[in-house]
């Protein structure tokens, strides 16, 4: 049973599972690039491309993302009282079906679940010190100059996942809000507008309507 | 007993289908079967999409499949009308979505604004 996702839905999938590992969620942005930065660079495929900055691995892929996430109701960030950007909390969205994506992500990419969850399990608890000692002395960052790709994401449109066709298509929807909100809009209009059958053509042959 | 449906085509998906099957006249043929087939009623085969699970619309959405090509259409039971949305042999990726999404958009509005005339009913032989 093999079946394929697209990059976008891949990336989504990431991002909620390791927010989802978290159970407060993540606390600052620069903290959330850091640990997906521990928990994708051992796996392969690689959702995000990382570069090396001087706040650490940063993933522009993966900052933006987030942030059509953001304004796609999956995710939310609190940003704390004094409004430091640096301080915001990723939680999951209000409404969404956030144990569906978990559980579809496990089965499809296991390989993947596998290594957020044990790499959240070492890293997720860190003091922000603790974090950086670890990046300090992560062999990729030795001798690493600024700006230098650290892991380079997938590079296909599509990822192979352990799922079927079917299941997959239902999971790339799931992540396009914006596409479900239109076809729930469509079903309202169909069930609340009175048709008015007088005023459309009626045809006798699909043969002649399609040519 | 069969019960049956009248298809109710938007001019844009069939704008959409059309530039589909317009070098296809084999593919042509098998879709409207296949939709002549959606017409005697949906098989227990097209099962509701998972993906789509608003309370209200549960279930409503169906897919099948008319050789490689994709049918996605939206079941009106309560005035037995099935309306096609989206079709497409094509990998599913961010495009698709659009056109998806912009077929339904369209089909909403001119429902929304009493455009019937957008739409064409077939409805087949009982």
């Amino acid at each position: 049973m093999t079946g394929t996702i697209d990059h976008q839905t891949f990336q989504r999938l990431t991002l909620i599972y390791l927010i989802d590992q978290l159970p407060d969620g993540v606390r600052s942005s620069f903290r959330l690039q850091k640990l997906l930065y521990f928990a994708t660079r051992d796996v392969d495929p690689k959702p995000f491309t990382f570069h090396l900055t001087r706040h650490g691995p940063y993933s522009r892929d993966a900052a933006v993302q987030l942030l059509h996430m953001f304004e796609d109701e999956l995710v939310q960030r609190q940003v704390s009282s004094n409004g430091a950007n640096d301080d915001a909390r990723w939680t999951a969205g209000e409404n969404v079906v956030w144990r569906d994506f978990c559980d579809a992500f496990t089965e499809g990419l296991p390989a993947n679940a596998e290594a957020i969850r044990s790499s959240v399990a070492r890293h997720g608890c860190l003091k922000r010190g603790e974090l950086d000692d670890c990046l300090r002395h992560d062999p990729r960052l030795q001798g690493m100059r600024r700006g230098r790709v650290l892991l380079r994401g997938h590079n296909g449109s599509f990822v192979s996942v352990t799922l079927d066709d079917e299941q997959a298509e239902d999971l790339e929807i799931m992540t396009r809000p914006e596409l479900l909100r239109t076809m729930v809009e469509l079903n309202r209009a169909v069930a609340e507008t009175r048709f008015d059958t007088s005023k459309v053509r009626r045809i006798n042959s699909l043969d002649d309507y399609f040519v | 007993m069969t019960i049956s449906y009248e298809i109710l085509l938007h001019g844009n998906f069939r704008a959409d289908v059309r530039k589909t099957l317009r070098r296809h006249a084999m593919l042509r043929k098998r879709l409207i079967v296949g939709l002549e087939r959606l017409g005697q009623g949906p098989r227990g085969k097209h099962a509701p999409m998972r993906g789509v699970r608003d309370p209200e619309t549960q279930g409503l959405y169906r897919r099948t499949y008319v050789g490689r090509h994709r049918l996605i259409y939206l079941l009106d039971e309560q005035n037995k009308r099935i309306v096609p949305v989206f079709l497409s042999d094509k990998p599913r990726s961010d495009d698709t979505y659009v056109g998806w999404q912009e077929v339904a958009r369209q089909i909403t509005h001119d429902y929304r604004s009493s455009d019937f005339d957008k739409f064409s009913i077939w409805q087949g032989e009982l």
